[in-house]
């Protein structure tokens, strides 16, 4: 979720439920202090009339402040005379307005001259109902409207206070190592944002510094070490033209070799997956899966006939990957190499390539005393074999990088790497 | 036949010399790019030889210069680092192959006398060996005028000996030069041995003598007298 957003949405549930809430407590409130106020209106009144009841007696006229109905009933007994009045809500006509409508009734009774009285106050709410409407939308809309304002104008200060802070995360977006020339950030006005961008651009440089400094190290290594190599083989190689030698001596000297020629590819395979590593390998391509497993298998081709291995392929079309083309090569190379390499004679690969796995079965013997999760270690390898050990390191390495997941699993006596991407 | 050796690296210069020497060429050498200057400015070679990580980073600019003022000359980069994208700007930029260490002398010797094949004779230039006869350009061998049906593999392992004649040739160096970047994999002895075997047997059916003599745990030497 964007940042904005979240603050944003943060922003109206609170409001919402504020202008809920508060709706409400005030509707209520509101509700009952009119009731109260007609309440208050009609006792008042009952005083009044009282009074004026009992001025009847010494004149013939009474002067009524009549604002509401009042009716008056003579009761035949004492029976329904009841002391306590009371308040009740009903429903009458009214004249004036025509039509039925709420009333609020005082009750109550009295005695004038012997006689019981039992009289009625009646006040209508439609007054103070449509009082109490106005009131309230009123007073709803202006809270609506401070809240939307309120909503607004957070929307865009903190579009405003944010920029900075987007502005670094495009530069941190745009980081290109190899050219890379670490970008001014200017003063943003903000201390957190400029502490940010000050911390960003100091762990920019030192990135930057250990990659050239592992590419450089990479490349003084491959040449510092492959140059003495070299005149240990071309030594080795005259030596041998000699014709004085018995069988013993040569074998020797080939021994020597053959070391030199394993350090050479060691060597070449450590800085090989150490460039990986460093993430040296830029530029990708569109790389046809299905062409380049039939290209490698070509070349492998012989070598399986040699060790008449029976290879079945299943293989789907148009499965893509976006890779470096290098590493595709290395990567399909080293996977299929491993299962010929450690294929018994007569043994078999099964190779199935689906749009997002390929998976590579092939007989052999139990290759490994490590647990599987360690077979992609370097140098993993058969006790007593020749291999280096680095060919899978190197393939789950480029698998890191491209986020490819990588499996093996060891089932009916035959092992199966998974790729899936 | 003359070539011109650019290395830094004396000892290494030596036995590329050495080897180089035997197989019938002049050999000059230039240990720096100032002497590498100078002598490119002052003979002609047939095919030149570079390494490309001479001090001063400056073998390519030798490289330049040698295309300037003599464009018909095979140049070969001689690399340390063996990077696959070095390769290819190498070969961009002019060279004719590209070789990285370590590498077999056999080999060093077969690309070179590819490319002067190529530079010189037009690839037309017929090899003949006793009773042998080899046409590069369209890659056939006929043993006493007879064609020799040969795979490719068998051609260019015939061609590697051949060309290496009487010096002793690793398994591991007939590997490399027939599969390249694969080596490792093909290098076993007994792999090695049924194509040499097939080889062997389809030039003496064919009423050839075999010349392929086996240096045991070593790997072998075509003989010729």
């Amino acid at each position: 979720m964007k940042l904005l957003t979240k603050t944003r949405w943060y922003l109206l549930v609170v409001s919402i439920g504020a202008l809920i809430t508060g709706g409400l407590v005030f509707y209520y409130t509101m509700n009952r202090i009119i009731d109260e106020e007609i309440n208050e209106k009609l006792y008042a009144e009952k005083e009044q009339l009282l009074l004026q009841l009992q001025k009847i007696k010494r004149s013939n006229s009474i002067l009524l402040n009549v604002g509401d109905h009042i009716g008056i009933d003579t009761l035949p007994s004492l029976k329904r005379v009841k002391t306590k009045s009371f308040i009740r809500d009903t429903i009458l006509y009214d004249e004036s307005e025509q039509e039925v409508l709420p009333f609020h009734q005082l009750v109550f009774y009295t005695n004038l001259e012997g006689k019981y009285y039992r009289i009625t106050i009646s006040r209508s709410h439609i007054e103070s109902d449509d009082l109490f409407d106005a009131t309230v939308m009123g007073i709803l809309s202006i809270l609506a409207g401070l809240l939307l304002c309120l909503y607004l104008l957070n929307s865009w200060v903190n579009r405003n206070i944010w920029m900075p802070f987007y502005r670094i995360l495009d530069i941190i977006k745009s980081f290109d190592m190899e050219k890379g020339n670490i970008p001014n950030l200017p003063d943003t006005g903000i201390d957190e944002f400029n502490d940010l961008g000050r911390e960003v651009k100091e762990m920019m440089k030192k990135i930057k510094k250990d990659y050239f400094s592992l590419k450089e190290f990479t490349e003084n290594a491959s040449h510092e070490i492959q140059t003495p190599l070299a005149v240990i083989k071309s030594k080795l190689e005259l030596l041998m033209q000699n014709e004085i030698f018995n069988k013993e001596q040569m074998e020797l000297i080939h021994s020597s070799y053959e070391a030199v020629n394993k350090l050479s590819r060691l060597n070449q395979s450590l800085i090989l997956l150490t460039r990986i590593s460093n993430r040296q390998f830029i530029g990708t391509d569109t790389i046809d899966l299905k062409e380049l497993l039939e290209k490698k298998m070509e070349n492998f081709r012989e070598l399986a006939v040699h060790k008449n291995l029976n290879i079945t392929t299943k293989l789907q079309e148009n499965t893509i990957l976006n890779i470096n083309p290098s590493l595709a090569e290395i990567l399909i190379s080293n996977l299929l190499s491993n299962a010929i390499k450690h294929n018994i004679e007569n043994g078999e690969i099964n190779i199935t390539l689906t749009r997002n796995k390929l998976e590579i079965l092939n007989t052999g013997d139990t290759l490994y005393s490590y647990p599987p999760e360690k077979l992609f270690e370097r140098f993993r390898k058969k006790d007593g074999n020749e291999s280096l050990g680095l060919g899978l390191a190197i393939v789950k390495q480029i698998c890191d990088n491209y986020s490819i997941h990588i499996d093996y699993f060891h089932e009916n006596n035959k092992h199966k790497i998974v790729l899936t991407f | 036949m003359k070539i011109l050796i650019i290395e830094d690296e004396k000892t290494l210069l030596c036995s590329i010399k050495v080897y180089l020497q035997e197989e019938g060429y002049v050999c000059e050498t230039a240990e720096d790019f100032a002497s590498a200057i100078d002598k490119t400015s002052m003979h002609r070679y047939d095919c030149v030889l570079v390494d490309i990580t001479l001090p001063g980073g400056n073998g390519l600019k030798i490289m330049e210069d040698i295309k300037e003022l003599q464009p018909e000359t095979g140049i070969i980069i001689i690399s340390a680092k063996n990077a696959v994208d070095d390769k290819i700007m190498g070969l961009n930029l002019g060279a004719d192959d590209y070789l990285s260490k370590p590498f077999n002398l056999s080999e060093l010797n077969a690309r070179v006398k590819s490319i002067i094949r190529r530079k010189r004779f037009g690839g037309n230039k017929e090899i003949i060996f006793n009773e042998l006869r080899i046409m590069p350009d369209t890659m056939q061998v006929y043993l006493n005028e007879i064609i020799l049906k040969l795979t490719k593999k068998e051609y260019n392992l015939l061609l590697y000996f051949i060309t290496n004649k009487n010096k002793v040739i690793t398994k591991e160096s007939i590997a490399e030069h027939l599969w390249g970047d694969d080596a490792e994999m093909f290098d076993s002895f007994d792999f090695i041995y049924t194509h040499v075997k097939n080889l062997r047997k389809k030039m003496t059916d064919s009423g050839g003598v075999d010349y392929i003599k086996s240096i045991y745990g070593v790997g072998y030497k075509f003989q010729g007298s």
